[in-house]
C-alpha cells in the first residue's frame, strides 16, 4: 500500500471516554483483516463533508498487531481553535458510518535499544502510549508513565491505566494544583532510559529543555507532537504551481498542504506536523519558511518544503508537484 | 568499506554533566589533551590496561547516569571490547567518543577457522589458527572488533602476494 492508498471502514462501535473524548472502532468494509501495525502508530483520517475535505492522524489504541480492527480516541477540540476534524468526527460520524483511512504508518515506535522507557502524556497525548504500554508490560521491561490532564474527569483511560499498571502510572491532575515536574521525572533515572513525549507543543518542550539542562543526550529524547508548533506570526500567501497552471491561496489559519487539499490538488501526507517529511515539494521561486523538523540544511538549499508545516516569506511561492503525483 | 570505523580525536561533549574517560595505553595521553583543551568539574579517568577485568567500570557505570558522557581511547581492540560493554548497558553511540590511541595494528578475524590473530601489521596475514594465508580486509565487525582476514590464494593455491606493513 503506498501513502496514498485508503481502506475503506465501518464505524462498529462509537463510545464516549469522557466528555470531550470519543473512543471509535473501524472495521474493514468488506469485513477483511485490517494491516498489522506497530506500538506508536497512527492511521489517516479522512473526512469528507461536500467540498470539505480534511485529513487527521489519529494514533490507533489497544494491542499492537491488532487486524479484526482499529481503534482511535478522539479529543473534542475548542471549535474556535479547532479546524473542524475532531469536531466532524464528534458530532457527524455515527456508528455504521462508512469512513476511510490510511495504512498504518509509524514515526513514533518506542526506542529498541531502552533500557527503561519514561513515557510523559498530557491530554489525550496519552493515545500512542496506550500501545506503547501494551508492548512493554508482556516484554518485562521497566517503564513508568507520567500522564496529565486538566480535571479529573477529563483523564481520559485514567481508570483503566491505573488498573493494569498500579503505580507505574503516576497521574497529574492541574486543576488540583498536581503539576507535572519534567525535572524531577527525569533527574534519577538510570543509563540507558528513553523518554517518549506525546502532547501540546508546551509540554514537549517543557520537557526537552529540562533533559537538555539534566545533560541528557537528545538522542534519548522522542517526541510526537499533535498539533504543530504554534504560529502567531502567519500571513496569508499565494502558492502557484505551474504543472497545473493553478494559483492557489493559502489564508492564516490554514497549512500549505490543506490549501492544496482544498483546492483538489492530492499531496501524499503523513504525519502532518512537519516530522516524517512525506509531503515534500519543490520550491521553484519565492523564499520558503522552513518550520519543520526533518528537512536538514542541505535539502533546504535543495529546495525542498514540507508543505504541511512550512510557509512563505514574501508574497508568493512557486511549488514543483512532487515526483509520481497526478498531474 | 562502510563498515570500517571511524575513530575521532576525543573533545569535551559540552551536553553532558559528567564526564568518564576510559584509557588504555597511549589513550591515557588523549584524555589528558582533551581536559587540557576543555576543563570540566565532574571528570573520572579510568585507566584500565587489562580490559579482562572490567569491575571497576562497572563499578561506575552503576553510578553514572544520563546525564554522562563516555570518552574512550586506547587501541583498536580496547576501544571495541569498552564500546560493547557501554552498548548493553543501553549508553547510544552519540554518547560514547572513541580515539585510537597508539598502534593501528588489527585484529584479524579469519572467516575459515574463527580464529582471533591479534596485532597484525601486514595487508596478508598467515592464520594462526589454521594456517591460510588471509587478506585482511576493511571489513569490520563491531561485537568482535576485528577485521575479515580471507583466504587469499583460494583461485591460485600456493600463490600468496608479497605482505606489506600497512597497520603500525
Amino acid at each position: 500500500m503506498s501513502l496514498r492508498d485508503v481502506l475503506p471502514v465501518r464505524v462498529a462501535e462509537v463510545e464516549a471516554v469522557t466528555t470531550q473524548v470519543k473512543q471509535f472502532t473501524l472495521a474493514r468494509a468488506d469485513g477483511g483483516h485490517l494491516p498489522a501495525w506497530s506500538a506508536g502508530s497512527h492511521v489517516g483520517v479522512m473526512l469528507k463533508d461536500g467540498d470539505w475535505v480534511r485529513r487527521n492522524s489519529y494514533s490507533l489504541i489497544g494491542t499492537p498487531g491488532e487486524t479484526a480492527f482499529y481503534r482511535i480516541a478522539v479529543r473534542r477540540e475548542d471549535p474556535a481553535r479547532s479546524k473542524g476534524g475532531s469536531l466532524f468526527l464528534h458530532e457527524r460520524v455515527r456508528r455504521g458510518d462508512l469512513l476511510e483511512v490510511s495504512a498504518p504508518h509509524n514515526y513514533f515506535p518506542p526506542a529498541r535499544a531502552a533500557k527503561k522507557h519514561v513515557l510523559i502524556a498530557g491530554g489525550i497525548g496519552i493515545t500512542p502510549f496506550l500501545s506503547y504500554l501494551a508492548a512493554l508490560k508482556p516484554a518485562g521491561l521497566p517503564y513508568e508513565l507520567h500522564y496529565a490532564f486538566r480535571e479529573r474527569e477529563q483523564g481520559a483511560f485514567r481508570d483503566q491505566l491505573h488498573a493494569e499498571h498500579g503505580a507505574r502510572a503516576r497521574f497529574y491532575v492541574s486543576a488540583e494544583g498536581r503539576r507535572l515536574s519534567p525535572a524531577a521525572i527525569l533527574r534519577d533515572q538510570p543509563l540507558g532510559t528513553h523518554v517518549s513525549i506525546c502532547g501540546p507543543h508546551s509540554l514537549v518542550s517543557a520537557v526537552g529543555s529540562a533533559a537538555a539542562e539534566l545533560g541528557w543526550p537528545a538522542s534519548h529524547v522522542h517526541f510526537e507532537e499533535f498539533t504543530p508548533p504554534p504560529v502567531s506570526d502567519a500571513a496569508p500567501f499565494l502558492v502557484a504551481l505551474p504543472e497545473l497552471d493553478l494559483e492557489v491561496k493559502v489564508g492564516v489559519r490554514q497549512t500549505l498542504l490543506e490549501a492544496l487539499e482544498t483546492a483538489g490538488v492530492q499531496i501524499a501526507s503523513s504525519c502532518r506536523v512537519g516530522q516524517c517529511g512525506t509531503c515534500e515539494m519543490r520550491v521553484l521561486a519565492g523564499e520558503a519558511d522552513h518550520r519543520d523538523r526533518c528537512l536538514s540544511e542541505g535539502e533546504m538549499a535543495d529546495g525542498k518544503i514540507l508543505a504541511c508545516i512550512s510557509r512563505c516569506r514574501g508574497e508568493r511561492l512557486t511549488l514543483a508537484l512532487p515526483d509520481g503525483a497526478p498531474v | 568499506m562502510k563498515s570500517k570505523p571511524v575513530y575521532t580525536t576525543l573533545t569535551l561533549d559540552t551536553t553532558a554533566r559528567r564526564h568518564l574517560f576510559l584509557t588504555q595505553g597511549a589513550g591515557k595521553g588523549a584524555a589528558a589533551r582533551a581536559l587540557a583543551e576543555h576543563p570540566a568539574a565532574d571528570v573520572v579517568v579510568l585507566d584500565m590496561p587489562d580490559m579482562d577485568d572490567p569491575q571497576d567500570l562497572n563499578v561506575l557505570l552503576a553510578e553514572a547516569g544520563m546525564d554522562t558522557a563516555f570518552y574512550v581511547a586506547g587501541s583498536e581492540v580496547f576501544l571495541w571490547q569498552t564500546a560493547n560493554v557501554l552498548c548493553r548497558a543501553g549508553i547510544e553511540g552519540r554518547r560514547i567518543q572513541q580515539e585510537l590511541a597508539g598502534s593501528q595494528a588489527r585484529t584479524v578475524y579469519c572467516v575459515h577457522c574463527r580464529t582471533l590473530n591479534e596485532g597484525v601489521t601486514t595487508t596478508i596475514h598467515r592464520c594462526t589458527g589454521c594456517g591460510m594465508a588471509l587478506t585482511v580486509r576493511d571489513h569490520f565487525s563491531r561485537p568482535l572488533g576485528a577485521y575479515a582476514g580471507v583466504i587469499v590464494d583460494a583461485e591460485a593455491p600456493g600463490v600468496v602476494p608479497e605482505p606489506e606493513t600497512a597497520y603500525v
